[in-house]
C-alpha cells in the first residue's frame, strides 16, 4: 500500500510544545488503509513533507504497537521545521517512510542494554526504553546515558 | 546475460534463469565452435590488457583504517566536486527530492531527481552541511563505492568500467587514489579533512 518514495497525506491529530524550540506532532494518514498498512521499527524515521517547501527526516517517537498514530518530536532549526511547528490539529502534510534499519530489539534479548543518546537524539529512545520496561523479563540491566548541553540561549529567555 | 561482440554479431550466454527466459524469446542461431573460440580468445585478450588492479588485501578494511589519511587533503587542490564521476558511474543511485511550487502558489509538485554526494546539499541536515569540504565529499564517494558498499550489498560498488576515470575533468584516477591511501602516511601529515569545522548556513533547509 505505502511506497517509501511517495509521500502520503497525513493529518495532525495532536501537537504540543516540549520546550521553546521543540515540539511534538502526532500524525495519522488520512487514508485509513494507508494507516492500517503502516508499520515501523523502533529507531526508524519518517520524511515529513510540507508542500512547496521541502521535507525533513524526523525520528519516530511512539510505540510501534500504537497503530492509530505516529509521534514525532522536532526541533525548530530551518524553514521546514519552523513551519512544521506552526501546524495545528487538523492541518495536513505529507509523510513518507519509514527509513533506517531500526534497532535490533530481538537480537538484544537476554542481554544487558546500554542506551546512549545526545540531546534531542534521546527522543526515539524513549519508545525503546518503554518497550523494554513493558517486557522487563526479556532483558538484563538497562543503562541510560544521556548527553545534554545547558547553553545560555538569550533568544529563548 | 553475457554478450560477446564478434565481427558478425553477438554471442549471447545466459547465466541465470532470468537471463535464459529472455534468451528464449530471442531469435538466435547456435554459436559455432569457431565463434565460441573467438569469444574465449577475446576474453583472454581483455584479461591481458587489464594491467591495473586495486591494492592487495581487503579494500574496505584499508579504507576504514585510512579515514584520517593525510592523502585525502590532497583532493582539496584537485577535485572540482563536479559530480561527473557519479553521473557516469553505472552503480551510483543517489537521489534528491524536490518540492516545486506553482507560480500561483496553489499547487506543489514533489519529485525525485538524480542526486550526487558531491553536491553540498547532499549532506545538508539540521542546519549544517556535514561534508562541507571537498576532500570530505570525495572520501564519502570513494569509501562508499569501495568500502561500505560491500557491507551494504555484499559486493563492491565498482564494476571496473573506468568511466569515472575517463570523465574526470582533472584526471583523478580511483586506482591511483586507492593505491596512495593504502600506503602508510608520511611523517608530517597535512590536516585531515575531518578536522575542518562544518559550515553553518543561517537559514537553509532542503532547497538550494
Amino acid at each position: 500500500m505505502t511506497s517509501a518514495l511517495v509521500p502520503f497525506e497525513a493529518e495532525v491529530v495532536g501537537c504540543r510544545d516540549e520546550t521553546p524550540d521543540m515540539f511534538s506532532l502526532q500524525l495519522r494518514f488520512t487514508d485509513p488503509e494507508v494507516q492500517a498498512a503502516y508499520r515501523f521499527a523502533m529507531g526508524q524515521f519518517n520524511m515529513l513533507c510540507l508542500p512547496g517547501m521541502g521535507e525533513v527526516p524526523i525520528s519516530i517517537v511512539s510505540d510501534p504497537d500504537e497503530r492509530e498514530m505516529v509521534d514525532h518530536t522536532i526541533r525548530k532549526v530551518g524553514s521546514v521545521t519552523r513551519n512544521l511547528g506552526r501546524l495545528e490539529v487538523g492541518d495536513r502534510l505529507g509523510l513518507r517512510g519509514p527509513y533506517g534499519r531500526g534497532w535490533p530489539t530481538e537480537e538484544a534479548e537476554g542481554t544487558d542494554l546500554v542506551i546512549v543518546t545526545g540531546g534531542l537524539g534521546c527522543a526515539p529512545s524513549v519508545s525503546l526504553i518503554e518497550y523494554v520496561l513493558h517486557r522487563r523479563g526479556r532483558y538484563g540491566r538497562m543503562h541510560i546515558i544521556q548527553g545534554v548541553k545547558h547553553l545560555q540561549r538569550p533568544d529563548l529567555a | 546475460m553475457a554478450l560477446s561482440e564478434l565481427d558478425d554479431g553477438f554471442v549471447v550466454e545466459a547465466h541465470t534463469q532470468e537471463g535464459q527466459a529472455i534468451l528464449d524469446t530471442l531469435e538466435t542461431t547456435l554459436a559455432s565452435h569457431d565463434q565460441l573460440e573467438q569469444v574465449e580468445a577475446g576474453i583472454e585478450r581483455a584479461i591481458r590488457q587489464q594491467a591495473r588492479s586495486l591494492p592487495d588485501g581487503s579494500v574496505p578494511e584499508m579504507l576504514q583504517a585510512a579515514v584520517d589519511h593525510p592523502h585525502w587533503q590532497s583532493l582539496n587542490d584537485r577535485c572540482l566536486t563536479c559530480g561527473n564521476c557519479t553521473a557516469v558511474c553505472p552503480t551510483c543511485f543517489c537521489q534528491t527530492h524536490v518540492d516545486e511550487l506553482s507560480l500561483d502558489g496553489k499547487t506543489s509538485e514533489h519529485g525525485r531527481q538524480w542526486g550526487s554526494c558531491f553536491d553540498p546539499d547532499h549532506s545538508y541536515i539540521h542546519g549544517t552541511i556535514i561534508r562541507a569540504e571537498r576532500p570530505q565529499r570525495y572520501r564519502q564517494w570513494l569509501t562508499h563505492k569501495f568500502g561500505t558498499w560491500v557491507e551494504q550489498y555484499g559486493r563492491s560498488g565498482c564494476v571496473g568500467c573506468g568511466r569515472c576515470i575517463a570523465w574526470c575533468p582533472v584526471g583523478i584516477d580511483v586506482i591511483e587514489e586507492l593505491a596512495a591511501l593504502s600506503m602508510a602516511p608520511d611523517d608530517a601529515p597535512p590536516k585531515a579533512p575531518g578536522s575542518a569545522s562544518p559550515s553553518r548556513p543561517t537559514d537553509r533547509e532542503d532547497t538550494p
